[in-house]
């Protein structure tokens, strides 16, 4: 498998089950998806449909019992290089305990969590565990690192930083605690930033700050970002591609601009309908889709959105899986409403 | 935290004031005292004692004096010269009659703290982080053998095991030929096999509920965000599990580290008498029947100055340990 020059990473066929006692939870159940270089991808879905644990699987931190099966994780990299040349790895293969792996935590993939309350360790200094980062991967002596991590820190827009970075977790708000964990993400300079839902537990007015502050960093750094929400609004402001998700599959991808102005997919067109468009409305949950998701432990036939779809083809989607149907300019729907010929 | 501190001494010494003068009450609440009972032994025994000679007894113990007086007397005494009084059965200063004792048995319950923690922590955290293996099953069932024994039970298997088996005699703290001979390598060799049994004994209960504590809090905190958190910022597991659920579960464990002085000490009594320990409990029982009220004042003060300087400890550990209660002035 190669990726294609402009690719950081790309996942094909990712299947993750938890074998619990009441059965086996399908938690990923054939997930593609790629990243380019440099450039931001959304993945929108409801909550459940799995995206959280892939990112998760990116960095081989499924909560136990959770697996991988199946599927390829390609990671375009430079950790075990001697001269910083690039090779590809596949994530998905290598032991998660290797060193290799542990190198690629955070030196090249870091992620900020969807819950700043928890992510911090309660007895340790935000300096601490954000400096730690920097020790950790980078050669660097405490001092720098600490000096580092005060940069770092006004540079998210914390005030008195170099205060502050002796401060324990619990004198931070969330919001604060959210703009420490990106300063803690972006330490290391990473090639990939995994943002998993990185302002679903703040207040409105704070997740606009925050996406200031992600798009203004986006310059900065450079990095790709996967940028996980629910909330397919926020998606236009930050993301360059979107990939849509549903019960653990990705059932649509496309530019932002064909996304939002021709969506394929009915589930994709009833996430744009329940956007609301009064501003400052927006609400924190999806609205107004029909129907509810099916229980994890269930494997629906067909396609897994039959059940809640407005333009269900009888006999069909009910029965067959759907084919992959590509529109142009990488834009492409899981769907049997389109013919193959297009 | 410097003001935590000082709040909380403050709050300790208010405590130990409250503390002896209730003592002090409930000691003289009984009718009659030591001079009454004194005359009523020497009438038994057929002496004539007149009215006018059991006052002036009384006079020269200082036992006319209002309660307030003698209970001033006594605070001073102890907080100026260290002196606890004088033990009216014994005829002699109370820190005479019972230094021995209190130093071994404060010494016995500290030593005994001490190694349970240190055998007990690692132990649960092994437990936590091999869940479900042969390992954890032995200690887990071993963990619940010794929380359900009672100590005196305890201590009279092993004084069985070791009388039997092992041919020694086991209780008291020396043989018979090291007593009153001077210390020696030897002795101190002796002293050491009786005193791995009032340890164990004493520990036991104490060890195996710090390593369930331990394991429990362990398998909590291992599954915290926070530790997925540091595990993807690739910082190499021993260290991660040493750096974060450790930390965080250790803060119940010493948090008990005070109550648990209180236990052992209070709970040693059975056990010394069991094995024959020089411990305070039988004085204590003697004491309270002869109406012995600076011996017995004194016994039952330090008991339980124990548990409110082991709550402080307690309490200060904790706050040391967490950052929130540090900040905070603590939760009341
Ligand atoms: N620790 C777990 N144990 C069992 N099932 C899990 C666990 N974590 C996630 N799942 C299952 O995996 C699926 C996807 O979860 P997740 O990726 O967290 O969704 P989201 O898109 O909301 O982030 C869900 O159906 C959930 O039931
Ligand atoms: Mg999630």
């Amino acid at each position: 498998m190669q990726l294609n020059p402009d690719e950081l990473i790309r996942i094909s066929n990712l299947k993750v089950t938890f074998p619990l006692d009441e059965g086996t939870v399908r938690a990923l159940d054939g997930v593609n998806l790629s990243i380019k270089r440099g450039k931001v991808l959304g993945v929108v879905g409801e909550s459940g449909c799995g995206k959280s644990i892939t990112a998760r699987s990116i960095l081989r931190i499924i909560p136990d019992p959770g697996k991988i099966d199946e599927g390829e994780i390609w990671l375009r990299t430079t950790v075990g290089s001697s001269d910083g040349s690039e090779r590809m790895v596949d994530l998905a293969r290598i032991d998660p305990n290797s060193e290799m792996m542990r190198q690629i935590r955070w030196g090249e993939v870091a992620m900020v969590f969807q819950e700043p309350m928890t992510s911090f360790s309660a007895y340790h200094t935000l300096g601490d565990q954000i400096s730690e980062a920097l020790l950790t991967h980078r050669h660097v002596s405490k001092r720098e690192a600490r000096q580092r991590t005060i940069e770092m820190l006004e540079r998210v827009g914390i005030p008195n930083a170099s205060t502050r970075v002796n401060q324990y977790p619990h004198e931070f708000s969330g919001g604060m605690r959210q703009r420490a964990m990106i300063a803690m993400a972006l330490i290391c300079n990473p090639s990939l930033l995994i943002a998993d839902e990185p302002t679903t537990s703040l207040d409105v007015t704070i997740q606009a700050q925050m996406l200031e502050l992600m798009q203004n960093l986006r310059q900065d750094f450079g990095s790709s970002i996967m940028f996980i929400t629910h909330n397919l609004g926020v998606i236009a402001q930050i993301a360059d591609e979107v990939s849509i998700m549903y019960l653990g599959k990705v059932v649509e991808h496309g530019r932002v601009g064909d996304i939002f102005n021709d969506p394929k997919h009915p589930y994709t067109i009833d996430l744009l309908n329940a956007i609301p468009k009064i501003a400052g409305q927006r609400k924190d949950r999806l609205v107004a889709i029909e129907g509810n998701i099916p229980s994890p432990f269930e494997r629906v036939p067909g396609c897994p959105f039959h059940p809640r779809c407005s333009r269900m083809i009888e006999g069909l989607c009910e029965t067959q899986a759907p084919p992959e149907i590509e529109f142009g300019n990488g834009h492409f729907a899981v769907c049997h409403l389109y013919p193959k010929i297009i | 935290m410097a003001r935590f501190i000082f709040q909380r001494t403050l709050t300790m010494l208010l405590m130990l004031f409250l503390l002896s003068l209730v003592v002090f009450l409930v000691l003289e609440l009984p009718p009659g005292d030591f001079a009454e009972r004194y005359v009523h032994d020497l009438r038994q025994s057929g002496a004539q004692v007149t009215a006018e000679q059991v006052q002036l007894y009384r006079h020269m113990l200082g036992l006319d004096r209002p309660w307030y007086l003698r209970y001033l007397n006594w605070m001073s005494g102890i907080l100026t010269r260290f002196d606890f009084g004088w033990s009216l059965t014994y005829r002699m200063p109370v820190t005479q009659v019972i230094g021995d004792r209190l130093v071994f048995t404060v010494l016995l319950s500290v030593v005994t703290i001490a190694l349970s923690y240190i055998i007990a922590i690692p132990l649960g955290i092994f437990s936590a982080m091999r869940q479900y293996s042969i390992g954890d099953y032995t200690f887990t069932v071993l963990g619940y053998l010794g929380m359900a024994t009672p100590a005196f039970l305890f201590a009279l298997i092993l004084l069985y095991i070791s009388v039997i088996y092992f041919n020694t005699s086991a209780g008291g703290i020396f043989s018979v030929e090291f007593q009153n001979q001077p210390w020696s390598w030897a002795k101190l060799v002796d002293f050491l096999k009786h005193m791995w049994m009032p340890v164990v004994v004493l520990g036991t209960s104490g060890a195996a509920s710090t390593i369930r504590t331990m394991r429990a809090t362990m398998l909590d905190e291992k599954n915290q965000l926070y530790v997925t958190v540091a595990r993807a910022k690739g910082v190499p597991e021993r260290k991660l599990i040493w750096k974060y659920p450790v930390r965080a579960a250790l803060n119940p464990v010493v948090s008990t580290i005070g109550w648990e002085l209180a236990t052992i000490v209070s709970g040693s009594p059975i056990t010394a008498t069991v094995l024959s320990l020089p411990d305070i409990g039988p004085m204590f029982l003697k004491a309270l029947l002869n109406q012995d009220i600076y011996l017995s004042g004194t016994i039952l003060l330090i008991y339980s100055a124990l548990t409110i300087i082991g709550t402080f400890l307690s309490d200060i550990l904790l706050a040391v340990l967490d950052p929130r209660i540090r900040l905070t002035g603590g939760t009341q």
